[in-house]
């Protein structure tokens, strides 16, 4: 009975971490106290391994006597869903976010740059700090391993929308390592203030963690949306939803990041402002859990009313005083050192960025903060949705991609020769985004705000993909050949290349949702056997009405062939479930996915005598490129993070950064030549 | 600085804990204190009914389904309602709503019989006009014609003796 | 730089810039093409933003036209028949805002305490620019900044510019970032012409032509009155009607002319509205009772009981509506 263990694995995590915060803090003064601290970080993470392993292994062997399997898995539930049902409720979930936390205290306790030894007590002590709140948190959550007595035979098993798409497996671990991970950025930034080392010491640190965590978090975010695109069947995939703004807040603020960041690394200005801003990023991520967990408002995504709501209130409000303290305290070595000296510079560009960011960050918490503080001021009920978001979030998201167009181009410094050569390289692009502009507006394209967002996507996609092959072709001027060149340019600045790419994949994003936003057409019509719905040039026929009962629900599916201008596509099945559990149906929707735009099927109703059925056939373009947009992202990111190997076979690298010393966005040596 | 961060994070605290131990998804009703809207229609049984018409003091409405859990269970309660209460002034009317009339029959006979009329509302137009947010619903609406109080969800007799016994003993 | 060298930079620099005027002229055409392609928004369209904007009571976050809830469905058809029915977008908000309360709005009013929503965004870009405006200087000495933090600045900084152009740069670069925002909301916000949201109290007909109108209580005896004309006095009352969505005068005045031409659906649909606004007035009961007479709706019948309840028994309609209830006077 593994099971039962459960609590004193947590209470032992509780105690280690309590106590090996205390040893990290204090080992900065007495250094002998850090083996047992590194042995107390180690504890606590076989501490939160062994909670997770015991709640798992209650879950595997269907272990009904602990509340948890009780009250969220059942006995006919695969075995895949019932291994992730760990995340389908909120105390299971804080205990994913244990184990993560414990991970990555591990791994941040094993990468000490040397630069950075004077902080990493500090940031241990911090993390460790933070890892004691999550494990008092999960005791104080309604005790997940307690004993059902009697034991029942079986479970309702996981709430219906999570047990049945796989990607349910991928998209909240993903988040839960983006948020947790995000916890380390703060961690060095606490340190930083404690020990008054408030220079870029503790940026260098922070790099990596932070890139995993975007990375992470991103993918997330998209994998979050493709869900909700696959299942819940309304058609969209953002729908501004609370807890989908609490995902999409640190990821602004980390984002902002991770540009002001290179600023300071190359200005030291901004001290202050990434101080706070990493320390923001992670309040974020507690208000987003607090929105998710607290059951203050009402969400699809949120875990029903629980008791943690005051607790994480006051662990917030804690966070908050503490940083604003120390804050106060340092206020002395906040100062900048350095100024900007011109408005047309890479520095600038990013700053603007940063306001933009936290422009949107600010925006989105507003928007979602706004309800309750209507109600609390006055009980009234109001509401602020997608209208309002899409209004605000639009136009300055559209700032955003054109500057990614032209940040990217200029010079450190503003220097005017090199400023001058960034801009006679945006001539191509510029003459590109406007030709797009005006050849889809004259072809009749409708929507204006759209056709701009693809001008101003086609302009700052062209600029990277100038800027990818300016690289290459220096690279070749060796006499490499074009791959060779193009691996050895991309190799030689992974994160240039590498945060080009994320660009791209952002560009590539934002024309995917301006798209299919704007040019989704839909019909909804209840079809008789052998009727047929036409929309987009795609016909949808009703083929029959199938009905299905297993152990777990009751599926009626309407059999559609699908054919787009008489080319059949074969037979899609859009299904409505009936679990016990619920009173209203679920629909799950049959998507067939293409290169330039998908055909959604749903069904929302179906004669008794299963003779005819309401179907829904929407078309949208461009959706595939969301998720290829996506990908992209992550791609660029996981290229820009990747560590950078000191030797490689074949030639030597021109010049080998010391991965100890993470700088930013080095002037690409293979460039060298041709700017000055 | 230290005491403006104070100042707002004591401000943030107590906008979001007056968000606790309430459901966020219940939203108060536009027409409580309110006139009632109206209510006429052909009912389940195959007659009419008009609440202008209602002559009884207080009169309850009840916005069911036959495909609602909940419906099932407080039936039983407004049946007892609507059985027990009538001699002292009480009417209970549902308005059987997004359902099949044959279904809400087949519901009805399961439970017992039809104690009360309920009017039929296939396409949800009375639902949306009396701004019901769930199913159940229930409305008590008193002499004047003022909606005095709503629930969402299953109603329980300790709500009815609560909520609408007292609108009986008011002269 | 020698002469024909200098010739021909500035040959190059023209060039350069007729070729980027008309592409930005071809760009600006397709923009207005693409505007004018929109054209006038149909009746669907106009439902479907109606319902875009509204909260689905039933699910959680969903507009009603993004949900497949059958209450959802119920208020699609509200919104189609209200649509169809000539109710502006407003009044049709209205309607649901009066059943469910401003928790119905997806995007908040910009009245009361809401207008708060939508500057926060503008106003946290507009902080942002100035901080990092004020970051923005003639670089210090080097012996009274840190020098030790100095090293990662590059080479060529002595080029930089005085202040004073610098904060100029700033305030255009800041300048051109708002107002293009402001455009990209405004546009943003009537990309589909919702006209009367920008005009609704804009037009003043309302009251001189509420003025003119026969009183209601003629409806039901002057068939004989020529449907043509009855049909042009309604457009004008439409008009006013839109202008003015609170005067019931009005209101009742087009049901009447609605009745008079033939279009029930309008009748029924301003009577309504009157009723909205005032669920007791005798004229709107007994239009609202007229106008569907013929299709047997309860609705119409109770109206016309209720009117006989609060009509002063002296009113003109009182016998004619008896008789539609067949009942004796």
């Amino acid at each position: 009975m593994i099971s039962a263990l459960g609590p004193v694995f947590l209470a032992a995590g509780f105690g280690a971490s309590l106590v090996g915060t205390g040893l990290w803090a204090a080992s900065s003064r007495r250094p002998h106290l850090a083996a047992p601290a590194r042995l107390l970080t180690w504890a606590a993470f076989v501490a939160a391994v062994a909670v997770v392993a015991a709640m798992e292994w209650a879950l595997v062997t269907n272990d009904f006597s602990v509340r948890y399997v009780a009250e969220n898995s059942a006995r006919e539930v695969p075995l895949y869903y019932r291994v992730i049902s760990l995340w389908a409720a909120l105390e299971g979930s804080l205990l994913l976010w244990l184990l993560v936390l414990a991970v990555f205290a591990v791994l941040m306790m094993r990468r000490v740059p040397p630069r950075v030894r004077d902080l990493h007590p500090a940031a241990m002590a911090t993390l460790m700090s933070v890892a004691v709140f999550f494990f008092g948190l999960a005791l104080a959550a309604d005790d997940a391993f307690a004993r059902m007595s009697p034991v029942p035979e079986n479970g309702p098993g996981p709430n219906p929308l999570l047990q049945d798409h796989p990607l349910m497996g991928a998209h909240p671990p993903l988040l839960y390592v983006g948020y947790v991970g995000l916890t380390i950025p703060f961690a060095y930034a606490v340190a930083a203030l404690v020990t008054g080392k408030t220079g870029r010491e503790w940026l260098a640190a922070t790099r990596v963690w932070l890139l995993v965590a975007w990375t992470s978090l991103t993918a997330g975010i998209v994998l979050g949306s493709w869900w909700s695109y696959e299942v819940l069947g309304w058609g969209g995939y953002w729908a501004w939803d609370p807890v989908e703004n609490a995902s999409i807040l640190p990821w602004f603020t980390a984002t902002a990041l991770i540009h002001s960041v290179m600023v300071q690394q190359r200005r030291s200005i901004l001290r202050a402002w990434n101080l706070s801003l990493a320390a923001s990023t992670f309040v974020l991520v507690l208000i987003g859990t607090f929105i998710t967990r607290s059951g203050i408002i009402a969400s699809v995504h949120a875990f029903t009313q629980s008791p943690l709501g005051p607790v994480l209130l006051g662990y917030i409000a804690f966070v908050v005083l503490a940083v604003t303290a120390l804050f106060v305290w340092r206020g002395g070595r906040l100062g900048a050192v350095d100024r900007i000296e011109s408005t047309v510079s890479r520095e600038a560009a990013f700053l603007v960025n940063n306001v933009l960011f936290v422009a949107l960050a600010v925006t989105v918490l507003f928007g979602t903060t706004f309800p309750l503080l209507v109600e609390a001021l006055s009980g009234d009920r109001v509401s602020v949705g997608a209208p309002y978001f899409n209004r605000m979030v639009v136009p300055l998201a559209l700032v955003l991609v054109l500057l990614m167009g032209v940040g990217p181009m200029l010079p450190w410094g503003g220097r005017d020769a090199e400023t001058a050569a960034a801009f006679r390289r945006l001539r191509l692009p510029l003459v590109i985004g406007l030709g797009v502009v005006a050849g889809l507006g004259l072809a009749g394209l409708p929507h204006p705000l759209t056709l701009l967002t693809f001008g101003v996507a086609a302009f700052a996609l062209s600029a990277v993909v100038t800027e990818l092959a300016r690289g290459v072709r220096a690279a070749r001027r060796d006499g490499t050949g074009w791959f060779g060149a193009s691996g050895h340019a991309v190799s030689a600045n992974r994160r240039r290349y590498g945060g080009l790419l994320t660009h791209a994949g952002i560009v590539i994003v934002a024309a995917a949702i301006a798209g299919s936003s704007s040019y989704a057409v839909s019909e909804e019509r209840t079809l008789a056997v052998g009727e047929s719905i036409e929309v987009g040039g795609y016909t949808a026929t009703l083929a029959g009405v199938d009905r299905e009962r297993t152990p777990r629900f009751m599926q009626v599916s309407a059999r559609t062939d699908l054919a787009r201008d008489d080319s059949a596509l074969g037979t899609w099945e859009p299904m409505l479930r009936f679990y016990p559990t619920m009173s209203e149906a679920i629909g799950r929707p049959s998507v067939r996915t293409g290169l330039t735009e998908d055909a959604y099927l749903t069904v929302s109703a179906v004669s008794a005598d299963a003779s005819s059925a309401t179907v829904r056939l929407t078309v949208t373009p461009m959706m595939l490129w969301l998720w290829i947009g996506g990908g992209v992202m992550v791609g660029g990111a996981v290229l820009a993070m990747w560590p950078v190997r000191r030797r490689r076979t074949g030639r030597p690298e021109p010049v080998v950064e010391p991965a100890e010393y993470p700088g930013v966005d080095r002037p690409d040596p293979a460039l060298a030549g041709e700017v000055r | 600085m230290l005491a403006a961060a104070l100042l707002g994070v004591a401000a943030v605290v107590s906008v979001f804990s007056s968000g606790f131990g309430r459901d966020p998804s219940v939203v108060p009703s536009n027409f409580v204190s309110e006139p009632a809207p109206g209510l006429a229609g052909p009912t389940l049984d195959g007659g009419t009914y008009d609440l202008a018409e209602d002559p009884a003091k207080v009169v309850l409405v009840n916005v069911w389904a036959s495909w609602c859990g909940p419906c099932k269970a407080e039936y039983p309660v407004l049946a007892a309602a609507a059985e027990g209460l009538a001699s002292r002034g009480l009417s209970v009317v549902g308005i059987n709503t997004q359902d099949k009339p044959e279904n809400a029959q087949a519901f009805l006979r399961e439970m017992g019989g039809e104690v009360y009329p309920s009017v039929v509302d296939v396409e949800g137009r009375h639902a949306v006009d009396w701004g019901t947010f769930g199913i159940p619903e229930t409305f008590v609406i008193d002499e004047t014609g003022t909606v005095r109080a709503r629930q969402v969800g299953e109603v329980t007799s300790s709500w009815i003796d609560q909520h609408v016994v007292p609108l009986l003993d008011e002269s | 730089m020698d002469r024909p060298a200098r010739r021909t930079a500035s040959r190059r620099v023209l060039t350069a810039a007729a070729v980027v005027g008309v592409l930005v002229a071809l760009a600006v055409a397709g923009l207005v093409r693409s505007a004018g392609t929109d054209g006038p928004v149909t009746d669907g369209e106009r439902a479907q933003a109606v319902a875009a904007s509204l909260r689905c009571p039933t699910c959680q976050g969903l507009s009603v036209a993004d949900s497949g809830s059958p209450l959802a469905k119920s208020m699609r058809d509200i919104i189609d028949e209200q649509v169809a029915a000539g109710k502006s977008s407003e009044e049709i908000k209205g309607y649901f805002v009066d059943r469910y309360g401003d928790w119905v709005l997806l995007a908040p009013r910009a009245e009361g305490g809401g207008w708060v929503v939508w500057a926060v965004p503008g106003a946290a870009v507009l902080v942002g620019l100035l901080v990092v405006s004020s970051l923005v200087r003639r670089r210090p000495d080097p012996d009274t900044g840190a020098a030790d933090e100095l090293e990662a600045t590059g080479p060529g900084a002595t080029q930089a510019p005085g202040r004073g152009s610098q904060t100029l740069r700033w305030v255009a670069v800041g300048g051109v970032l708002a107002a293009s925002l402001g455009v990209l909301i405004a546009t943003n916000l009537d990309v589909r012409g919702e006209g009367e949201l920008a005009t609704g109290n804009v037009t003043p007909l309302g009251a001189s032509t509420a003025q003119q109108q026969t009183p209601p209580e003629d409806a039901g005896q002057t068939q004989d009155q020529d449907a043509e004309s009855a049909i042009a006095a309604m457009e004008e009352l439409q008009a006013a009607v839109e202008a003015n969505p609170d005067d019931v005068a009005t209101r009742l005045a087009l049901a009447s002319a609605a009745f008079q031409g033939g279009r029930l659906d309008v009748t029924r649909t301003q009577a309504e509205a009157a009723l909205d606004r005032e669920p007791r007035n005798v004229d709107a009961l007994m239009l609202r009772g007229l106008a569907a007479e013929s299709k047997k709706d309860t609705e119409a019948t109770s109206a016309l009981r209720s009117f006989l309840r609060l009509a002063p028994e002296d009113h003109p309609a009182v016998p004619l509506v008896r008789g539609l209830l067949g009942e004796g006077s």
